[in-house]
C-alpha cells in the first residue's frame, strides 16, 4: 500500500483551474510555519492568492503560541495570502471565508457535514479536525494583506494523534474511515475559497456569514464561552457585522464576544 | 481658523444632536466628531478631526477616518503626546503568550516596526507595530481587554 502520496506543486498546478488562488505555490517538505513564511512573502509583495504548503511544520502554531501538531504527510498545512481592498476592521471577517470553504469542500468530497465552531474551528462528530489561524497587516487603516492559515487533519489514524489531544481531536480518516486524497481536498478547498472570495467582492459578507451559520448547530442554543478568566453562559443569538458572537446571557443582557474559547 | 473658533464649534457639536460637523475655510478642513470616552484629536494633512465627547449614537466604524497614529495630536495640555489607536474590534494581548513578558511597558523607548501588542479577532492576529520611534508614556488598555475600532491604546511621545 502506498504510504505517502506527496503534495507537490506540480500535482496541485496540474489540477487547479483557478484564476487567482494558487497561481503561485510554495510547496515544502518541512518548514517552521507556513503562516510565518507566507507573511514574509506577503511583506515582500507576493501576489494575491499565493499558497504556501508544507508536508510537515516544525513550529505549527495555534492561538497564543499554542502548538499545532502538523506531522509529515498526515494533513494539509497551508496558508493563503489575500489582499482584499478593504478597511482594517473587516479583516476578521475574512477568516470565515476559510472556515466555510473547508466545510463545503469536506462535505462535497466525503459526504460528512462538518460543524463550524465559533469563530472557525471545524469539527466532525464533536471533535476538531481543522483549525484556522490568521494574521493581518494594515496600512493607513486598510488591509495590506490577510494570511489565512489552515490546518486539516486528513490521514491520521487514532494512534497517530498525540495522547494530549486524542480526546478532543480527530481526522477525516478516523471519522469517515476513508483515505481522502490530500491534493484533491486542497484543490477543492482552494476552488471554494476563490468562489467565496468573489462572492464577498460582489455581495459583501452576508452570504458567507449565512452559510457559516448553516454549519453551526450551536446557533440559537445555550452555550458557555470563556473569555480570559470569565465564563459567560447564554444563548448564541447571532453574529454581528464584525463576526463577533452575540450572546444573550441568562440575565437577559446581550454580550458581544470578540475572542474566546467554548468552555 | 483660530482655536477659539474651534472651541466654539466643539461646544456647539457637544450640545447638539449632530454627530459630525465639517467646516471648510481657506482650504483647511475641520471635522468635529462625537466619540465615547476621552477627548482626542487626530490631524491629517489639510484636514483636522476633533473628537467631542458624549456621542448621540455609536460611531460607525466604516465612517470613521483611517487611523493616523503618526500624526501629531495638538491637545492643549500635552501637545507632544500621540495616541496609537486600534485598527479593529478585538481583544488586546500585551504579550505573545499568557506566561510571557509583555512586549512593552510604560517608559520603554521603541523603534519603528517594534511590536507593541497583539489584537485578536476571529482568531486573526494583528501585531500592532510602532510606525515611528517613540517613548511609551501611558498604556491605556490592560491585557485581555476587548477594544473597539479606533480606541486609543497607547499614549506615546515621539522620539
Amino acid at each position: 500500500m502506498k504510504q505517502f502520496d506527496l503534495v507537490t506543486d506540480e500535482k496541485i498546478k496540474s489540477q487547479l483551474n483557478t484564476k487567482l488562488i494558487g497561481q503561485e505555490i510554495y510547496a515544502f517538505w518541512k518548514i517552521g510555519s507556513t503562516n510565518t513564511f507566507a507573511r514574509q512573502r506577503a511583506l515582500h509583495d507576493a501576489p494575491e492568492g499565493t499558497v504556501v504548503i508544507a508536508e510537515e511544520q516544525t513550529q505549527g502554531r495555534g492561538r497564543m503560541t499554542r502548538q499545532w501538531e502538523s506531522q509529515f504527510g498526515k494533513g494539509l498545512w497551508f496558508s493563503v495570502i489575500l489582499r482584499p481592498q478593504d478597511v482594517s476592521p473587516k479583516a476578521g471577517l475574512y477568516t470565515f471565508l476559510a472556515g466555510v470553504s473547508v466545510a463545503e469542500a469536506v462535505e462535497q468530497l466525503c459526504g460528512l457535514r462538518p460543524e463550524l465552531k465559533w469563530p472557525n474551528d471545524l469539527l466532525l462528530n464533536g471533535k476538531k479536525f481543522c483549525g484556522i489561524l490568521s494574521e493581518a497587516d494594515f496600512q493607513n487603516g486598510h488591509i495590506r494583506h490577510v494570511i489565512l492559515g489552515i490546518g486539516i487533519n486528513v490521514d491520521h489514524k487514532q494512534e497517530d494523534l498525540p495522547n494530549s489531544i486524542s480526546e478532543s481531536a480527530t481526522s477525516i480518516r478516523i471519522e469517515s474511515n476513508w483515505r481522502l486524497d490530500r491534493v484533491k481536498l486542497l484543490i477543492t478547498v482552494l476552488k471554494r475559497m476563490e468562489k467565496n472570495y468573489e462572492l464577498i467582492q460582489t455581495k459583501g459578507f452576508d452570504p458567507i456569514l449565512k452559510t457559516w451559520k448553516s454549519y453551526c448547530p450551536r446557533l440559537s442554543k445555550q452555550i458557555k464561552v470563556r473569555q480570559e478568566h470569565t465564563i459567560y453562559e447564554g444563548i448564541f443569538q447571532d453574529l454581528d457585522e464584525h463576526g463577533c458572537m452575540l450572546l444573550k446571557t441568562n440575565d437577559g443582557q446581550m454580550r458581544k464576544i470578540v475572542a474566546g474559547d467554548f468552555a | 481658523m483660530n482655536p477659539k473658533e474651534i472651541q466654539k464649534l466643539i461646544e456647539l457639536v457637544e450640545k447638539s444632536s449632530v454627530n459630525e460637523l465639517e467646516v471648510n475655510r481657506w482650504g483647511r478642513k475641520v471635522i468635529i466628531r462625537k466619540q465615547s470616552g476621552n477627548h482626542a484629536m487626530v490631524s491629517i494633512p489639510n484636514e483636522q478631526v476633533f473628537y467631542a465627547s458624549n456621542p448621540a449614537a455609536p460611531v460607525q466604524p466604516a465612517a470613521a477616518p483611517a487611523p493616523q497614529p503618526a500624526a501629531p495630536a495638538p491637545t492643549p495640555a500635552k501637545d507632544y503626546l500621540v495616541e496609537v489607536r486600534s485598527p479593529m474590534v478585538g481583544t488586546l494581548y500585551r504579550a505573545p503568550a499568557p506566561d510571557a513578558a509583555p512586549y512593552v511597558k510604560e517608559g520603554d523607548k521603541v523603534n519603528k516596526g517594534q511590536v507593541l501588542c497583539i489584537i485578536e479577532a476571529m482568531k486573526l492576529m494583528n501585531e500592532i507595530e510602532a510606525e515611528f520611534p517613540f517613548k511609551i508614556v501611558e498604556i491605556l488598555v490592560e491585557n485581555g481587554q476587548p477594544v473597539e475600532y479606533d480606541q486609543p491604546l497607547f499614549k506615546v511621545e515621539k522620539a
